[in-house]
């Protein structure tokens, strides 16, 4: 039997061959598709990956629906809560923040094993910390580390016995021990904790150095810790009575509730109520799970994530739009003559749209499929070098998100296929013959420019320029389109690098112009060093509270006269609070804030708000600050004398008694560079590919141009136009669109930059947007010249072009 | 002295055993205002003739010379001149700048000596045309812009490549009546190069171009272009 071949797979080797013997041509469709895809299926990887870790948290751990915090529970408030319709499980708990070193913790105590807010851990035990809180503190499980407790047992005992805390302290002095000091008349606790391991827990996802570090255990656990602490100052008496009071004392300050689905409103709302109608509310706080402070960043943090996931995807569909239509466009122009013959040897026409909307399809599925495999892989990995350093989450592996892939992939071929439908659909609507005579010139009625005197005036090549740019609008529009993208992603690279420059600048040259930063012994005073004046401050963790959500803030207290912040002049009245969680928080200047620290909460007014990149706080002066009862311990220090470098400065003080650290601007700076790494990569590519989409559209439209002109080319030389002249006014019409494009992406430049930085944009950094005149003028030059590049290498081949090629027909 | 001048003319093309021999020693001369036809059939070599003829190749050996120059010794820039100044091309297709009108069309080719654009379209007829783009014009139309853009320099030589060829006969007849005139009355010498033997009749000169050899160069009495037909 004879075999015969099916047309239609006699076409689908051709599309192989052509594209395998123009393979560097159709590579940019191939390397665009590729792109798009990956970063769409990578970044939903990620984002479904992050969103997946934080619900195996939260599961595992049980996080609580609604969180009501007081400054100490009464009677009935644990019983009115667990009561409230709604309410399915019901927890109290002892938090307070606590201190090991300089480190913050806090300390969740629950009177057994918790059942809310859980830890998740494989280790045996009850004693559990973050594992970042165990690096930062240098510290190893089963290893001792120092907790300083800032409880205040005066009045706790004075509750708990009835009697004038001053009397039941002094009846303590009499069972101490020899050499025994009386602790509860110091101001904090110092008890010696062993953990018994490491705990994911869903209060403590975030992993930042504002976040302090969690570490839960049950009362039965402090409670030992505690005797621990008192045999070595106490007497057996002594310690008996002490444990006999906390034993019957209620320390529990918090409310943990598992509510229905739906509830956590109106059970906030019960709450507040119940509170609210006490004489005086011992409540600081109610909150649900969406806007308690960890949740709320990481939320936060995931939704940018998803959006990104849609809104950078879709640049590069945009730019694989342009180019898959230049290149289709470029092709069917080329095969002019052969769709013709297609036709001719009756191929219907279906199949030969079939056969050129192939091209497109099958490049963009060898783009889009390899795509799907690297993006969730790669992407989400990246990504999580930043998650892992700002989350504390179990690991897992990305979801594969069928139908987001499947679709993104589709949309993709989809766009191809209608791009070239697009293309093709006129050529192949003619009639054989026709297809095969060439194409007839397109008339058009003269512009009110071409009627004009100036247009004598002009140079007979910038009238053909000016010709077949508006008897080609579509082939402009496209050209136009894809150096506007050009100079838009180059601004935006190079407004990427300012913005990082300008938020660096910003923290260590305006915000916080001293060079030397030193955390003190604890109670030690200012060190003197001639060459560096010093200033004290206080730094603390703390929660800010608005009508919209709560945050962690860092709280500063500096002197109102302060020379070493930068942020604006300090006012007794409030505080400065950072333009960022002005916004997250919803509020302004003059508005009131919540401000919960050491376990003491204050209204504080919103006197002005600073802008930093880095440094979310609210910075207070002592007048304020003393309501939380924070003693600087910590000191900036500016060098005066310019002979001393900053590494040898802090080598002086790192060896001074009552210094405990010294950090210097340039570490400062070292670290950040290495943090912003990853955006710097960022940048670089942006760059490259913003050259390289210019490069893509303007060679494939000036080729374009060039062959449909390739018989003019060859006419102007047999009538004796130099090369020079003729390759002119190609170039004319090439960058007179150029310059249009670049003019127009100017100003886009910088929308595409706020889109890209979002990114990397998370609770802890805040980018201060800037472009320089400069990198404008840089971008527009790079375009320029590519543009110009490509257009003469173009106008090389006029030189090549036979000028008997004019002879022949046309085609 | 004759205006054009050949001798010995060759063009080769490829090498070894693929050498083809296109022009063999083509020597023959032309006075100034003749009306030359140079007749044979395709791949007899008369395009090669015309290419060199045209400055637009160079001779594999052999000299040609038009007017003062010998154009086989003439660098690319200077056949690019010559081109520019010597030489008024016609071609079978027009080859007109679809998008510049009649008159731009006729500009491209204007020197700083010689008539303007805008007597070049008068001389064919076409003035009134003249903003009209060559898609919104006839192909007899647009023959006569193509000679009006050949003859606007005043060129020394006016080649024809097949000018009626992509023509009905009437029009046809009505661009060789053109042509003619231009000889006849304004002096111009006229080249065309056909296949089609009833054009040999209107010439002055007839050279018989086959397998690359000049079979036949006689000079003759002209008819009128009403007279033929094809």
């Amino acid at each position: 039997m004879v075999r015969r071949p099916n047309p239609a797979a006699v076409l689908r080797r051709r599309i192989r061959r052509e594209i395998r013997d123009n393979f560097l041509q159709f590579l940019a469709v191939i390397l665009i598709a590729f792109l798009a895809v990956t970063l769409f299926c990578g970044l939903t990887a990620n984002y479904k990956k992050l969103e997946r870790r934080v619900d195996v948290v939260y599961r595992e751990g049980s996080m609580p629906d609604v969180f009501v915090l007081t400054s100490g529970l009464e009677e009935g408030d644990r019983e009115f809560a667990a009561a409230l319709e709604g309410v399915e499980a019901a927890e109290s708990r002892l938090y307070l923040t606590a201190e090991s070193g300089s480190s913050q913790v806090v300390l969740a105590v629950t009177e057994g094993t918790p059942t809310l807010s859980k830890p998740i851990t494989e280790a045996e035990g009850s004693i559990f910390c973050d594992e970042h809180m165990l690096f930062r503190l240098g510290a190893e499980v089963g290893e001792a580390f120092p907790l300083s407790l800032s409880l205040d047992f005066g009045s706790l005992l004075e509750q708990a016995t009835g009697t004038p805390a001053e009397t039941v302290l002094s009846l303590l002095d009499l069972l101490l021990l020899d050499g025994g000091v009386n602790v509860f008349r110091q101001e904090a606790l110092t008890l010696q904790v062993r953990v018994d391991g490491t705990m994911l827990h869903p209060e403590a996802i975030s992993a930042s150095s504002t976040s302090a570090g969690m570490l839960t255990m049950t009362r039965e656990d402090l409670n030992g810790l505690i005797e621990a602490a008192l045999r070595e100052n106490f007497t057996e008496a002594g310690v008996t009575a002490i444990l006999n009071v906390l034993a019957e004392t209620d320390l529990s300050n918090q409310i943990l509730l598992q509510v229905a689905d739906g509830q956590e409103d109106a059970v906030t709302e019960a709450l507040r109520d119940w509170f609210g109608n006490k004489e005086t509310s011992n409540l600081m706080m109610v909150y649900d799970r969406e806007s308690s402070p960890g949740n709320a960043v990481i939320e936060s943090d995931i939704r940018q994530a998803q959006m990104l996931t849609y809104v950078f995807p879709v640049i590069f569909f945009l730019v694989s739009v342009l180019v898959i239509s230049t290149t289709i466009t470029q092709l069917i122009n080329r095969e002019h003559t052969a769709i013709g013959t297609l036709k001719g040897l009756g191929f219907s026409r279906g199949a030969i749209l079939r056969h050129y909307m192939g091209y497109g399809v099958v490049l963009c599925l060898l783009g889009g499929i390899l795509g799907v495999i690297v993006g969730p892989i790669l992407i989400p990995a990246v990504m999580d070098i930043k998650n892992n350093l700002l989350y504390q989450l179990p690991n897992l592996a990305p979801p594969f998100a069928f139908w987001e892939y499947g679709a993104c992939l589709l949309l993709l071929v989809g766009v191809a296929a209608l791009v070239s439908f697009l293309v093709c659909r006129r050529e192949i609507a003619l009639k054989p013959a026709e297809s095969m005579r060439p194409v007839a010139p397109r008339t058009a009625r003269m512009t009110a420019f071409e009627r004009s005197r100036l247009w004598r005036k002009c140079p007979l090549s910038l009238r053909m320029a000016w010709r077949n740019i508006v008897r080609q609008k579509g082939r402009a529009l496209m050209v136009i389109l894809g150096v506007m993208g050009c100079t838009a992603l180059l601004v935006c690279g190079f407004g990427i690098d300012n913005t990082l420059d300008n938020s660096v600048y910003t923290e260590t040259e305006v915000l916080f112009p001293a060079e030397l930063n030193l955390t003190l012994e604890d109670g030690a005073d200012l060190p003197s060093l001639t060459g560096i004046t010093f200033e004290s401050y206080a730094r603390q963790n703390g929660q800010l509270q608005s009508d919209s959500g709560v945050r962690d803030a860092v709280i500063l207290v500096f002197s109102a006269d302060t020379q070493m912040f930068g942020g604006g002049t300090l006012s007794d009245e409030g505080g400065l609070l950072s333009e960022t969680l002005a916004q997250k928080l919803g509020v302004g200047v003059g508005d009131t804030l919540t401000v919960i620290c050491e376990g003491i909460a204050r209204e504080i007014e919103v006197t002005g708000i600073y802008r930093s990149g880095f440094t979310q706080a609210l910075v207070l002066t002592p007048s304020n600050g003393d309501l939380f009862g924070l003693e600087p311990s910590y000191a900036y220090g500016k060098i005066t004398d310019p002979s001393l470098s900053q590494a040898d400065a802090a080598a002086l003080l790192s060896s001074m008694a009552g210094v405990q650290s010294v950090t210097t601007t340039e570490d400062t700076l070292q670290t950040a560079e290495d943090i912003l790494a990853t955006v710097r990569i960022i940048t670089a590519t942006v760059k490259v590919f913003a050259v390289l989409l210019a490069v893509v559209v303007l060679y494939n439209l000036s080729l374009l141009n060039f062959r449909e002109r390739f018989r003019d080319i060859a006419t102007l030389k047999v009538l004796g136009i130099p090369n020079g002249q003729i390759a002119a006014s190609l170039i004319w019409e090439s960058m007179a669109l150029t310059l249009v494009g670049t003019l127009i992406g100017l100003p886009l430049g910088y929308p595409v930059m706020v889109l890209m930085l979002t990114i990397n944009q998370t609770e802890l950094l805040t980018f201060l947007y800037l472009i320089q005149p400069l990198s404008y003028l840089i971008s527009a030059a790079i375009t320029l010249v590519t543009s110009f590049a490509v257009n003469f290498l173009l106008g090389k081949r006029v030189r090549k072009v036979k000028m008997i090629e004019s002879l022949k027909s046309v085609e | 002295m004759e205006l054009i001048e050949c001798k010995d003319l060759c063009k080769t093309y490829g090498t070894g055993d693929l050498e083809v021999r296109a022009l063999d020693g083509a020597s023959f001369s032309v006075e100034k205002g003749e009306f030359v036809v140079i007749l044979g059939p395709s791949g007899a070599g008369k395009s090669t003739l015309l290419n060199l003829l045209g400055g637009m190749d160079t001779a594999t050996s052999g000299t040609l010379r038009v007017g003062e120059k010998t154009v086989t010794a003439l660098s690319e820039k200077e056949l690019s001149a010559y081109r520019r100044k010597d030489i008024g091309f016609v071609f079978q297709f027009y080859n007109l700048m679809a998008n510049l009108t009649a008159l731009e069309n006729v500009e491209l080719a204007q020197g700083e000596t010689g008539m303007t654009a805008e007597e070049a379209l008068s001389l064919v007829g076409l003035e009134k045309r003249k903003n009209n783009f060559p898609p919104q014009l006839s192909g007899g139309e647009q023959q006569r812009v193509a000679i009006a853009r050949a003859i606007v320099k005043n060129p020394l030589l006016l080649l024809c490549d097949e000018p009626t060829g992509a023509l009905d006969s009437r029009t046809g007849r009505a661009i060789l009546g053109l042509l003619s005139d231009l000889c006849r009355k304004d002096g111009m010498t006229v080249i065309v190069v056909t296949h089609n033997a009833e054009l040999g009749k209107l010439a002055d000169r007839l050279i018989r171009v086959n397998d690359g050899k000049i079979v036949e160069n006689a000079l003759q009495t002209a008819a009128s272009p009403e007279d033929i037909t094809w």
